[in-house]
């Protein structure tokens, strides 16, 4: 599903964070959420599963 | 002239009478009721044909014919002369072709038989006396008044015997009965009568060079004995077909024979010896085996001779010498018999013959038992007067130093002469006490020879033994030698022991106490008993409790301890849902662990986050609680959405080593349907947080 998150640091070799900023409280186009207005160069849209170890950022 | 007429007158008288007159032929002289008398003879020079009747009673009508001695009659072929009595008709007849029985013989005489054809009895007379009589029934011997009858019934084929006096009906007895399947052969009855004036002692044989004869008993037990002429008594199993036969007393081909028991009742015995004697001048019986005679038993009645025995048995090996004990030169008395070389002594007067001794440390026991020890030797004697030889021996025990006697046989004779012949004889033996380093030696004697010269022989199929009364079994049993030993039990002692006295060995199992180590008392065991019970030993767990659980009462009061909950996690990996507020999450690689423990009702449990780096701007983080973690007991009131249920200090850290101290509660989490751990702190750029918490659960 599509979702913003962190972007990820592929290079480690090992487990890694995979954080998902929280929009359920957010009704307009993720492209115009805070996280990716404000941080684009953090924060991504992406069209894939969210991982079952995915933790959540309430943006602020 | 008176003298001359009277002489012609004679002349005349005598030319008349005494011309032979001349009868013309068929001329009949004289009348029925006359007779012609001839004097100096008659002579007929044809034939002399005498007057014929159909039988001699018809003769008797004439008088002339039934009173004269010598009158002549035919009856049939038959020439009959009145007897000197004139009392009754003789057949005189001769008749070599004829149906008469010459006096001196017949030669294929006709008729074939002799004897009556109208219905009377033939007697056979002999001093003018009949002694033998053929009635129409059999032959019927005559004594005095009494009567023998011997009968053949021709339609039965029986043959009876019976006696009768004069005038009465005989009685009779079968003897013989039939065979159904030929008429050849006739079977003795069971019931045998014999004449008492024949020999007491009948026998049944068959010709010389005859084929034999057949007495065939009765079938038992599928088992035919009969008599074969050529090769004795034999026996032939009707379901096998095998025979077996007695030859010279030898047993050959099967080995079954059914004997009476003592009850009288046909049993199978087996016999696997070559032959079985009674042992003469004794009442031993021997058997034949391999050659050997061996004594077996004492029979029933028998006082003197074998017996006794039955227990070890030493040979006499002549050929195999021991040295000398005592000065006397002594010779085996072996466990096993040689058969090698002959192995002979011989003397010729009075005194010892030979000796034996048993090989070292043997009997090796402690006491030499009572009774009757067995001599079974080999002996002949030559020469000499026609006394017998005599034979007796001597049983001692040698210690090492001294011979000392036991027992001395009786005399044997040797009556068998110059006849190598086994001889028995036994020695009356008390009971002994020896030691077991004590020997045993037999000297045999001679005595009475009065010239002869006495052999025994050993060895080379003349093997002497003696049969002893030691047992081939246990000779002792923790140093007790009586026969006959008992166990018994006891209690005394300190320790469990075997007592061994006389003839008892008794088994001591002392009670188990403070001293002694033994069997537990009954009543000890009820006390042992009452300390632990059945409900204890279920509910008593040492070694075995249910997981995650101990044992503890958890009551006011004395009580059984009761399962209480006892787990420890381990450390796991934390993969609980995190949420961080602020502007980025802390990221990269991560390292997140907890461990929780639960002891009873209270949960103790840590949480550690660790990020490679550190997020930005971060005031607080949710944790939820981990799976399998206990629910925390919310006391049935802190059931709304974000209740606090518990609380403990937490921190958060921009490294493993600088952290701000902070809080972290448990709560229900916003949607009431689960728990979780939130804390928060001032803003930072944070990538650790960690807390220990303890609550309780239901």
């Amino acid at each position: 599903m599509t979702h913003i998150r962190q972007k990820l640091d592929l290079t480690a070799k090992q487990e890694i964070a995979y954080t998902v900023v929280i929009t359920n409280d957010w009704t307009q186009p993720l492209e115009e959420h805070p996280s990716i207005v404000e941080h684009p160069e953090i924060f991504e849209i992406v069209d894939t599963d969210i991982p079952e170890n995915a933790q959540y950022l309430k943006y602020a | 002239m008176k003298r001359l007429l009277l002489a012609l007158a004679l002349m005349t008288i005598s030319a008349i009478c005494y011309a032979q007159p001349q009868y013309p032929i068929n001329q009949t002289i004289g009348a029925p009721t006359t007779l012609v008398t001839s004097r100096g003879g008659f002579r007929a020079d044809s034939s002399l044909i005498i007057p014929t009747y159909l039988d001699t009673t018809k003769a008797n009508i004439s008088p002339y014919g039934k009173n004269y001695a010598g009158a002549i009659i035919r009856v049939g072929d038959s020439v009959y002369m009145r007897n000197a009595t004139a009392t009754k008709w003789i057949n005189i007849s001769q008749s070599g072709g004829g149906n008469s029985w010459l006096i001196g013989g017949n030669i294929n005489p006709l008729p074939p038989y002799i004897g009556t054809k109208d219905e009377k009895e033939l007697d056979f007379i002999t001093f003018d006396t009949v002694r033998m009589r053929m009635p129409s029934n059999g032959i019927k011997r005559l004594q005095g008044g009494a009567r023998k009858y011997l009968l053949y019934d021709t339609t039965t084929k029986y043959v009876y015997y019976g006696d009768g006096g004069v005038g009465t009906t005989p009685s009779l007895q079968q003897v013989t009965d039939v065979d159904s399947v030929t008429t050849n052969n006739i079977y003795v009855n069971q019931i045998n009568y014999y004449d008492s004036l024949v020999a007491p002692q009948h026998t049944v044989k068959t010709k010389a060079l005859d084929g034999g004869f057949y007495i065939y008993s009765n079938i038992f037990n599928s088992n035919l004995f009969y008599v074969d002429a050529y090769d004795g008594f034999k026996s032939y199993n009707t379901t096998t077909g095998s025979i077996s036969s007695f030859k010279n007393g030898n047993v050959t081909g099967t080995k079954e024979y059914y004997l009476p028991d003592t009850s009288g009742t046909l049993a199978l015995k087996e016999y696997t010896i070559d032959s079985l004697k009674r042992n003469p001048g004794t009442d031993s019986v021997f058997a034949q085996k391999n050659g050997q005679w061996v004594f077996q038993y004492r029979d029933s009645v028998g006082v003197s001779g074998g017996g006794g025995g039955g227990g070890k048995i030493y040979y006499f090996n002549g050929g195999v010498s021991m040295g000398t004990f005592g000065g006397v030169p002594m010779y085996e008395l072996g466990d096993t018999a040689v058969t090698g070389a002959a192995a002979n002594f011989t003397r010729a007067t009075t005194g010892n013959i030979a000796n034996f001794i048993t090989d070292v440390n043997k009997p090796g026991l402690l006491q030499i038992p009572a009774g009757v020890w067995t001599i079974d030797a080999y002996f002949s004697e030559t020469g000499g007067g026609s006394n017998n030889a005599e034979i007796y021996a001597i049983l001692e025990k040698w210690d090492g130093s001294t011979l000392t006697v036991i027992a001395t046989s009786p005399v044997e004779q040797l009556t068998n002469g110059s006849v190598i012949d086994l001889y028995t004889f036994g020695i009356s033996v008390p009971t002994t006490t020896i030691s077991t380093t004590d020997r045993i030696v037999i000297q045999f004697y001679i005595q009475n020879t009065n010239g002869k010269t006495v052999t025994l022989y050993t060895q080379n199929g003349y093997v002497g033994e003696v049969h002893t009364t030691f047992t081939t079994g246990i000779g002792a049993l923790n140093g007790l030698t009586a026969p006959t030993q008992t166990f018994a039990v006891g209690t005394s002692g300190t320790d469990f022991n075997i007592s061994s006295a006389t003839s008892t060995h008794t088994f001591n199992l002392p009670t188990a106490s403070a001293t002694n180590r033994g069997a537990l008392s009954t009543t000890d065991w009820s006390t042992f008993n009452g300390k632990i019970g059945p409900s204890d030993t279920s509910v008593f767990q040492r070694k075995s409790v249910a997981a995650f659980t101990f044992k503890a009462n958890n009551t006011s009061s004395t009580a059984d301890a009761a399962d209480q909950v006892f787990r420890d996690s381990g450390t796991l990996t934390y993969a609980g849902t995190i949420t961080w507020t602020g502007t980025t999450a802390p990221s990269g690689a991560t390292n997140h662990r907890y461990r929780w423990c639960q002891i009873g009702k209270q949960v103790t449990i840590t949480i550690s986050l660790n990020y490679a780096s550190a997020g930005s701007a971060l005031t607080a983080v949710k944790l939820t609680l981990p799976a399998g973690c206990p629910n925390p007991t919310n006391f049935g009131t802190l059931t709304a959405a974000n209740d606090i249920i518990g609380s403990a200090w937490a921190f958060l850290g921009t490294s493993t080593t600088a952290a701000t101290t902070s809080r972290v509660l448990l709560q229900n989490n916003a949607g009431n349907n689960g728990y979780e751990f939130n804390i928060s702190s001032s803003s930072g750029n944070y990538r650790t947080a960690g807390f220990t918490l303890t609550y309780f659960t239901d």
